[in-house]
């Protein structure tokens, strides 16, 4: 995970829009509603997603002192569950099921209605045996910098954690890149329309002479 | 406010590689620290368009491979590296991507603390001291890159070092 101990991997980003005044009191409750639920097995739900304590996985409310760090920081954990079998064993278990039911009923084939009734059946007894998939996020938020750190990289991690986010916090959330980043630092709208502006470098081409950096309009 | 800027991380990279292989590889920050740049164990390059398929380059110093530096003369840029930054007594390790600007497997200084809340503290503000260095390293080729004559000028210097081999320093066949 790398935020106590190793090396750390993790995407940087800016939080754009006002912060409630009494944020100290509001952040934990709204924290807490979009905490983390866990899946019913009885139900279809294949994935959940919400706000878990960095120290407890399984506790989705804060106390005093236990979301913000005397540096100003905020630490805590997105919590994603995914409970869902994998189609080669959902496969394996139905047709095992298709054959007993086929020598039950002395027949050599079965109706649509009674496969899909079987695969039905057998996909929530598995279901209901399985444990669910649990990923553990680290995140970061430097309330007096507006930065957020998300020690997660992958896709759909960042995905759930964009939109979690937004909806928690009535914020927008940008990933860092060369705008944000002098959004960030302070930047002026003229310096950062100056960025927009400017096009790719080809550095190979001038590499072969003026001529053809030209020809391809370098600057 | 903008257009696609995503080159901009590619070229910063690029500026990197060029920047590290200038003396003992020391950029001077706009706040005036000096920082000393390395490219460590690897560097994946590839071209504007992505259509070229990418190319790894996986070595203690992989700029100074000279795969590397043909990769470029054929017109790719670096998308990915990973970077020994060294400032004062401290010195910090960590992969950063063009793309998404994330970083991966930073290496930290030791932090002295045992108990949890104070380690995360300390680490903090070690990521935040890195992510200052690689701001500051990208504020800095800004300020080249968008002023046009400056750009010129470095830009005619990369042309340059673009052109050396690698080991020998002799004039590329271009």
């Amino acid at each position: 995970m790398g935020l106590v101990t190793g090396s750390a991997s993790y995407v940087r980003y800016v939080v754009v829009g006002e912060l409630p005044d009494d944020w100290e009191d509001v952040y934990p409750e709204v924290m807490s509603e979009h905490g983390f639920r866990e899946i019913d097995p009885n139900g279809d739900r294949e994935v959940s997603v919400g706000w878990v304590r960095r120290d407890d996985a399984f506790e989705a409310a804060w106390g005093p002192g236990e979301l913000f760090r005397p540096g100003g920081a905020m630490i805590w954990r997105l919590r994603i569950d995914t409970l869902k079998v994998p189609a080669t064993t959902l496969k394996a278990h139905v047709t095992r099921a298709e054959q007993l039911q086929m020598a039950k009923l002395e027949r050599e084939k079965l109706t649509r209605p009674e496969r899909t009734q079987i695969k039905t059946d057998i996909g929530r007894q598995l279901r209901r045996a399985s444990l669910p998939r649990m990923q553990l996020v680290d995140i970061a938020w430097d309330l007096s910098s507006g930065e957020v750190r998300l020690f997660g990289t992958g896709k759909s991690v960042r995905a759930y954690f964009v939109d979690l986010f937004e909806k928690t916090f009535g914020v927008r959330l940008l990933a860092l890149d060369p705008t944000t980043l002098l959004l960030a630092r302070g930047a002026s709208d003229e310096e950062i329309d100056a960025i927009a502006a400017l096009e790719p470098t080809p550095f190979h081409l001038a590499m072969r002479g003026p001529a053809a950096a030209d020809a391809q309009g370098v600057s | 406010m903008a257009g696609d800027v995503t080159f901009l991380g590619r070229e910063f990279l690029t500026w990197l590689w060029y920047a590290s292989e200038q003396g003992d590889g020391r950029v001077t920050l706009r706040d005036d620290r000096q920082v000393v740049v390395a490219l460590t164990q690897r560097m994946v390059l590839q071209s504007e368009t992505g259509e070229v398929e990418g190319h790894t380059v996986k070595s203690s110093a992989p700029g100074l491979a000279e795969e590397a530096r043909t990769a470029l003369r054929v017109g790719k840029t670096v998308t990915a590296a990973r970077l020994l930054l060294g400032v004062g007594d401290r010195a910090f390790e960590v992969g950063f991507d063009a793309a998404s600007f994330a970083l991966s497997g930073a290496k930290l200084p030791s932090v002295m603390s045992t108990q949890e809340a104070a380690r995360i503290d300390d680490r903090l503000e070690l990521l935040a001291e890195l992510e200052g260095l690689l701001d500051g390293l990208f504020i800095t080729f800004l300020s080249t890159r968008r002023d046009e004559a400056a750009w010129l000028a470095e830009h005619g210097k990369i042309a340059a070092w673009m052109a050396r081999t690698g080991d020998d320093e002799t004039e590329a066949p271009f």
